[in-house]
């Protein structure tokens, strides 16, 4: 019966909101001949309300909602159901009062707004009619291992797959997820963290059921938890599930740790260095950039971090430098392939304190201008294809820690020289190019068939 | 009537006076009304259930860069698809066990609740003719037909045991680059550069270039863009002579004339845009305007014959004639240039043993030859320019071949040859962040079925997007009221194979 509430409710905002309009407009001459259906109409709306104000009591009492914030709502729907049927008695008699009738409607109008915004805000949620509503950006935080394990990681996962369901306003299974301590409260069937006699607590249970299963978590059709947060969840489960427990705790094996950083998009990747405390520049100081022709672009949505292309711009040249003024730490990747810069660039690309991939080739630098980048510490990948840099310069990019990948075909390394520059990179790849292809023949066989 | 001639104004004011009529007007009333009805309609096909339109696609700059879920590995996509289907029996997957059963009836097993394409009755199995070795580091086994990739066989990952679940080759190749089986869909092409735009504003974001003699079997399908915009299909160039067509101005006609009618054209689509309000309008105009880019960048980039000698040798290519070698060479120009996804489809891998062409022992010999050395200059080329890091290669058909002797209407055939085979077969990806030198995946001892690390066609789509940095669940678009993906409902990304 209770399920039938958002259905029932249908019918008397659609009546009653109709048999005022019809009062109204049987207010002028051409309206009149309307007035005899009034009566049936509020009295069809109001069963309506009546029935509507039932259902919606059994399906309070079935527990999904918390009783404080449905109780306006119920509150304004009975007044509805008691006003719609006083105003049905009201037609039994003739009208004493002038407008009597227009009133009652108005008033019971007010009542049906009223009561429907309030309904519409629990199972739509509160700002679902407001304009402006906050995008939710993925929030930008950093694992390390002293993380909170239940505020910085779980806390964030309940909200994102299951507080929809279980939270404030709706609360399936009388299961509250919002807090840690309606979280430790459990649903209706209480809450077990640790294993009694091997039973899987009831959550990990109910995660780990197979995703046909009815009884799943989430319910097939939503967001599904990832293998690696279950896992933590488990683990936090059974060590307690204190809000005090840090990621260090759970001991979970590195590859479980970095994964679900990944998964979540925050913290360390080996591509890319961390910057938990950068904020992304505004869409209007990229704008002379994109004026000037460059693509930039963060390099994931809603990420800090910047990558450049220059490639097209022919008629780049060192002065353009001065447009990243005030960009510095944002850049993380910058492709200058084949434009105008000389050596006098690397002095504002050497002040990109977090500049991980530099495309350099095809441009006039020289040995010179690389010496300066031996504080860019966070370069990973260097791009030197084509330009006039020798072994001297190489030299110099020892300092770097992370360096991985440096491209030298064209250029003027020799590869006598690379013995010695290998040994003092051990873990840096130089790739010199040049490679021939032997054209290797392959008999055709020509068989008996 | 007057027999003098109009001039051009006077011709268009008559014209004009001509439309503006009573007639028109009452048309265009009805017509209006009928429109107004009509257009929710329209809307519920391209807009979500909230009514909002997708917010990834502008109109105006449809091929404006854009930023993907997560930091991906790849920017580019090389896709080489060989149409027909290549044996993988006779170049990846090694079958020792085969080799003993050669001659033999296939056991009925095997044929229980089996449909083939040609198989009828009981097949012969047939022993893998691939000389096999395991090469480099890494240890994976590529035959002698493919004599230089097994050179460079550290640098790929293997996928040993994809299936599908089309054994005919147009569906089957709709499946493997749509996403379905049926027409309709937009290709992986289509979807890529919908989702990330195009760096370089001057090209296609996303060029097919053919080779072997035909099409697909599938059609120009394979590269549509379904129900994405039109501006997301793939442009197929012309394999031989110019890539593209009429790059050249006309005679008399010089760049500002040219210039000036196609702004005299956009400005006709705008108002035509104005009153029907048809996004595909707006795309027709950003068209337009890279036509006329293209014209100054395209030459430039797409004729190969520019590139020094040793490049040409390391290749293979030679310019003018229709080759995949050529393809090759031009695919790794267009994406050092920016352009976001190059699909390349090679005709005649077909081998069914019925001529010789069609044989394991001569014309697969022959298509191998035709890609194996263009394929290896492609990855030591992109690595030695730094680019192989950030360009996914991915190499591979719609399905793979039978361990059993195809018996066409039950007769011997005069070759040796396989018939289609959906439940295994290698895929190969290289470079973006796919992991050098793995394999995952095993089959059966006779190739016949995966025994482990099964994959779909819909897990190899779903890895290809997540190393573009997508989220395939999440990556959608808005149609006929509810969101489409290019997996649908299926897909996990095979993680073991990411670097
Ligand atoms: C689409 C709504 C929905 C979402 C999202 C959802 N649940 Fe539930 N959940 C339910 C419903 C409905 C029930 C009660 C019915 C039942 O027992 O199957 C329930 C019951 C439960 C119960 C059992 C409570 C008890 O005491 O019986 C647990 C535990 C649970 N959910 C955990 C979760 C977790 C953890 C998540 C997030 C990862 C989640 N749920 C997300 C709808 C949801």
């Amino acid at each position: 019966m209770g399920v039938l509430h958002p259905l029932v409710i249908h019918f008397p905002i659609a009546l009653l909101l109709l048999a005022f309009f019809l009062e109204v407009y049987g207010l002028s001459p051409s309206g009149k001949k309307y007035k005899a259906s009034i009566p049936l109409i509020t009295f069809l709306g109001g069963i309506g309300a009546v029935f509507s104000a039932l259902s919606g009591y059994l399906l309070m009492n079935q527990g999904d909602y918390e009783v404080s914030s449905v109780e306006l709502h119920r509150n304004w729907g009975i007044a509805l159901a008691i006003g719609s049927a006083l105003l049905i008695g009201l037609y039994r008699f003739p009208p004493k009062i002038p407008h009597i009738h227009l009133l009652g409607q108005g008033a019971l109008s007010i009542l049906v707004l009223v009561t429907g915004h309030l309904g519409g805000n629990l199972t739509h949620g509160e700002d679902f009619l407001s304009l402006d509503k906050p995008k939710k950006e993925p929030k930008q935080i950093v694992l390390n291992q002293d993380a909170l394990v239940y505020a910085d990681i779980i806390a964030p996962i309940f909200e994102e797959k299951c507080v929809a369901c279980h939270g404030k306003t709706k609360q399936k299974g009388k299961l509250k997820l919002d807090q840690i301590e309606n979280v430790l409260k459990g649903g209706k069937n209480g809450f077990y963290h640790v294993s009694e006699e091997g039973k899987m607590a009831l959550m990990s249970h109910r995660m780990r059921l197979p995703l046909l299963d009815k009884q799943h978590m989430p319910p097939k059709g939503k967001t599904q938890l990832t293998e690696k947060e279950i896992v933590i969840i488990e683990k936090w489960l059974s060590l307690g599930a204190s809000s005090k427990l840090l990621l260090k705790d759970l001991q979970l094996t590195e590859e479980v740790v970095s994964a679900s950083m990944e998964e979540k998009n925050i913290g360390k990747t080996a591509d890319w260095p961390s910057v938990p405390d950068l904020a992304a520049v505004s869409e209007t100081m990229l704008t002379p950039l994109r004026d000037r022709g460059m693509v930039v672009l963060p390099l994931a949505s809603g990420h800090p971090l910047l990558q450049i292309n220059c490639q097209s711009l022919s008629d780049f040249s060192d002065k353009d430098g001065e447009l990243f003024k005030g960009l510095e730490k944002n850049i993380a990747s910058i492709r200058l392939s084949g434009t105008r810069i000389s050596d006098k660039s690397l002095k504002w690309i050497s002040g990109l304190p977090n500049l991980s991939k530099l495309y350099l080739d095809n441009t006039l630098i020289t040995d010179e201008g690389i010496a300066l980048l031996k504080n860019t510490t966070e370069l990973r990948y260097l791009n030197l294809v084509g330009t006039s840099i020798s072994e001297k310069g190489l030299r110099t990019l020892s300092s770097l820690p992370l360096l991985k990948s440096v491209y030298l075909y064209q250029s003027e390394v020799k590869i006598e020289d690379m013995a010695e520059i290998q040994q003092r990179m051990p873990k840096v790849y130089f790739d010199l190019g040049g490679y021939k292809i032997d054209t290797l023949t392959m008999e055709v066989r020509t068989e008996e068939k | 009537m007057n027999n003098k001639r109009l001039s051009l104004a006077e011709e268009a004011h008559l014209l004009d006076a001509q439309l503006a009529t009573r007639r028109l007007f009452l048309k265009q009333c009805s017509m209006g009304l009928g429109a107004l009805a009509f257009s929710p309609l329209i809307n519920a096909c391209t807009s979500d259930a909230n009514g909002s339109s997708n917010t990834l696609f502008d109109p105006t700059k449809p091929l404006l860069p854009k930023t993907p879920h997560l930091p991906g590995k790849a920017k580019s996509v090389i896709y080489l698809h060989m149409a027909g289907a290549p044996s993988q029996l006779e170049l990846f997957d090694y079958k020792p066990e085969l080799k003993k059963l050669d001659g033999q009836l296939c056991p009925e097993s095997l044929l229980k609740g089996k449909k083939f394409a040609f198989i009828r009755g009981v097949p012969k199995m047939l022993g893998t003719i691939g000389e096999f070795k395991q090469r480099g580091q890494s240890g994976a086994w590529v035959s002698h037909y493919m004599p230089h990739l097994a050179g460079v066989a550290d640098e790929l990952s293997f996928l040993k045991a994809v299936h599908t679940d089309q054994f005919n080759h147009a569906p089957a190749q709709l499946l493997m680059q749509t996403g379905s089986a049926r027409l309709g869909r937009p290709s992986l092409g289509s979807w890529v550069t919908y989702g990330l735009g195009s760096e370089n504003a001057n090209l296609p974001g996303f060029v097919v270039l053919t080779s072997g003699g035909q099409n697909p079997d599938a059609g120009k399908s394979v590269w549509g863009s379904g129900f994405l915009p039109s501006v997301y299909q793939g442009v197929h160039c012309r394999s031989h002579g110019e890539p593209v067509l009429y790059l050249d101005n006309p005679a008399n006609v010089d760049g500002n004339m040219r210039k000036a009618s196609i702004d005299a054209i956009n400005q006709a689509n705008q108002e035509t845009y104005k009153e029907f309000n048809d996004p595909e309008t707006l795309s027709r105009i950003s068209q337009y305007e890279m036509a006329f880019r293209m014209q100054i960048s395209a030459p430039d980039v797409m004729n190969i014959s520019d590139e020094p000698a040793y490049i040409h040798e390391m290749y293979g290519t030679e310019p003018g004639k229709e080759s995949f070698a050529n393809n090759v060479l031009l695919a790794r120009k267009l994406v050092e240039k920016g352009v976001r996804f190059v699909q390349l489809f090679d005709w005649g891998w077909d081998v069914h043993g019925n001529s010789t062409d069609t044989s394991l022992e001569i014309g697969l010999v022959n298509k191998c030859k035709q890609i194996d050395k263009a394929i290896t200059a492609l990855i030591l080329d992109l690595k030695q320019r730094g680019l192989l890091e950030e360009t996914l290669i991915v190499w591979g058909s719609e399905f793979g071949r039978t361990p059993m002797q195809e018996n066409r209407n039950g007769l011997e055939m005069p070759f040796k040859g396989r018939d289609h085979h959906a439940d295994a077969f290698t895929i190969w990806m290289c470079g973006g962040g796919a992991k050098a030198g793995t394999t995952y995946g095993e089959t059966d001892e006779i190739g016949f079925y995966p025994v482990d690390g099964k994959v779909s066609v819909y897990d190899v789509q779903a890895t290809i997007l997540h190393l573009l940095g997508f989220n395939h669940e999440t990556f959608t678009y808005p149609f006929q009221g509810r969101p489409f993906r290019l997996t649908d409902v299926e897909g996990t990304v095979i993680k073991p194979i990411l670097s």
